[in-house]
């Protein structure tokens, strides 16, 4: 079973096709995951509760920006844990998470990878 | 002296000094292109010297490429008696060399000694800047349009690494078939190759500035010659990384430094070495970092082994070499590389210290 830590997951991505799936590997793992597919309705969710333990994004969301919500999750529980999903890591600017210090994953995704993390 | 006598000689003289002064060239020749005169810059452009090309054919000593045009332009000077077109002819120098000049052309008359006068400009070095400019140019374009696409493949890729995920746990759980998983993996694999060909283009076309800092050649080699270690073992082949003598300390980006280095190392490995070395030794103001193996040895020496996609591999992304240059370059560092079956020897030559204020 996973750490009671990161059982809540929030996946934002706006591929939604490939985050249920990614969700639905989770679940069976025991994961409860929520997928969103655009930042404003993360924001909204991050507003609500229970908080997730662990917010995994996509840099480039519509609406509003990955690291916007990271910075705005990271703020409302600072001891979520954010994987930050990017297509180009060279493209992530640091700074852009502000005190965010996220881990980053590189798509493709290995799902085996997200596993270990999640369970570390 | 009667003082108009002085007048000339000193008129005389002005010419000369100008003459010598001037930084193009200035050729007089007779009506038959005899050279009578060739000023310092003509020296200095030609590698002639002024007495050895006195007397001799314009046309004939600089060997130009094509002498049509030059011949044309003297014979349209004779004709109008004045100045023509300048024309650009490419004329070889002394020691062999091509020299790209524009000559302007004008016949004095035969009033003023019937010489022909040619000045000439050397615009080789501005063509190769321009060139090297338009290329440049060229290549960030190809580069933007195509790290845009990059970018966008691994979206795609990410869907379908995901979804054979999904597949392979479907099948473990259904069937277990051997030959699906089978199946499943080498997908994964071809997906996972697929993503490491558009890192290492990104890497290339996209490349982010290196974050110079002081650092040691050890240290920053350090995980390479880990990682190169465990490749190495795969491969069968011998590796030793020899940086004990090179405690010393230099300014570079360590995470681009080892993606150069661990590029050299993995061409090196994959050259039917039995036997690769990395080591490293300290000069007065550089480090050299020699990586040598044994393997088959450089198609030819004058192949483009830098060159983004020059490949002799069987899938190969013909990547490798081109970051590795580029990571080097801009470390203002330089590769040289001797190589002949049995023994290639590529070497890295790094400055201890960046130029300071450098902006890059």
């Amino acid at each position: 079973m996973p750490a009671a830590r990161s059982r809540r997951i929030l996946l934002l991505d706006a591929d939604q096709r490939t985050s249920r799936r990614l969700a639905n590997l989770l679940e069976e793992d025991g994961f409860r995951v929520e997928v969103l597919s655009d930042g404003a309705s993360a924001l909204a969710r991050l507003s609500e509760h229970p908080l997730p333990d662990t917010l995994i994004t996509e840099l480039n969301l519509p609406a509003l920006d990955g690291a916007t919500v990271a910075r705005s999750a990271a703020a409302r529980s600072p001891d979520m844990r954010i994987i930050v999903l990017t297509r180009h890591p060279n493209l992530l600017v640091p700074t852009s998470f502000g005190p965010v210090s996220p881990i980053l994953l590189t798509k493709p995704l290995d799902f085996a990878c997200l596993l270990e993390l999640l369970d570390a | 002296m009667p003082r108009a006598r002085r007048a000339a000689t000193t008129q005389e003289q002005l010419c000369a000094a100008a003459l010598d002064l001037a930084s193009v060239l200035i050729i007089a020749m007779d009506a038959r292109g005899r050279i009578r005169s060739f000023n310092c810059e003509a020296e200095r452009i030609t590698g002639y010297a002024r007495d050895e090309v006195l007397g001799k054919s314009f046309v004939e000593l600089l060997d130009f490429e094509e002498q049509r045009p030059v011949l044309e332009a003297f014979a349209g000077a004779l004709a109008n008696a004045g100045t023509v077109q300048p024309v650009q002819a490419c004329l070889r120098t002394r020691a062999g060399k091509l020299r790209e000049v524009i000559w302007s052309v004008r016949y004095t008359g035969a009033d003023a000694g019937g010489l022909l006068l040619a000045t000439g400009r050397d615009v080789t070095d501005e063509m190769v800047r321009a060139e090297r400019v338009g290329q440049r140019e060229r290549l960030a374009a190809v580069a933007t349009l195509a790290a845009g696409l990059a970018h966008e493949i691994r979206n795609p890729l990410n869907g379908a690494l995901v979804h054979v995920a999904f597949l392979e746990r479907a099948i473990v759980r259904d069937s277990n078939k051997q030959a699906m998983l089978e199946a499943t993996a080498v997908v994964a694999d071809e997906i996972k190759r697929l993503a490491n060909l558009v890192t290492r283009f990104l890497e290339f076309a996209r490349p982010v500035r290196p974050h110079f800092e002081r650092t040691t050649v050890r240290e920053a080699l350090a995980g390479v010659c880990q990682q190169a270690a465990a490749s190495a073992q795969a491969k069968g082949v011998h590796l030793l990384c020899d940086l004990s003598d090179v405690d010393v300390e230099l300014e570079a980006d360590a995470s681009k430094l080892s993606q150069a280095l661990s590029n050299l190392l993995d061409n090196a490995l994959e050259a039917d070495s039995k036997s690769v070395c990395l080591r490293a030794r300290r000069g007065p103001r550089q480090v050299l970092i020699d990586v040598e193996d044994d393997g088959r040895g450089l198609p030819a020496l004058d192949a483009p082994i830098f060159d983004a996609f020059f490949s002799t591999k069987e899938g190969g992304t013909g990547l490798g070499l081109a970051v590795a240059h580029r990571i080097v370059s801009d470390h203002r560092g330089t590769i040289d590389v001797s190589s002949r079956p049995g023994k290639t020897i590529f070497r890295v030559a790094l400055p201890l210290e960046q130029a300071a204020g450098d902006a890059r």
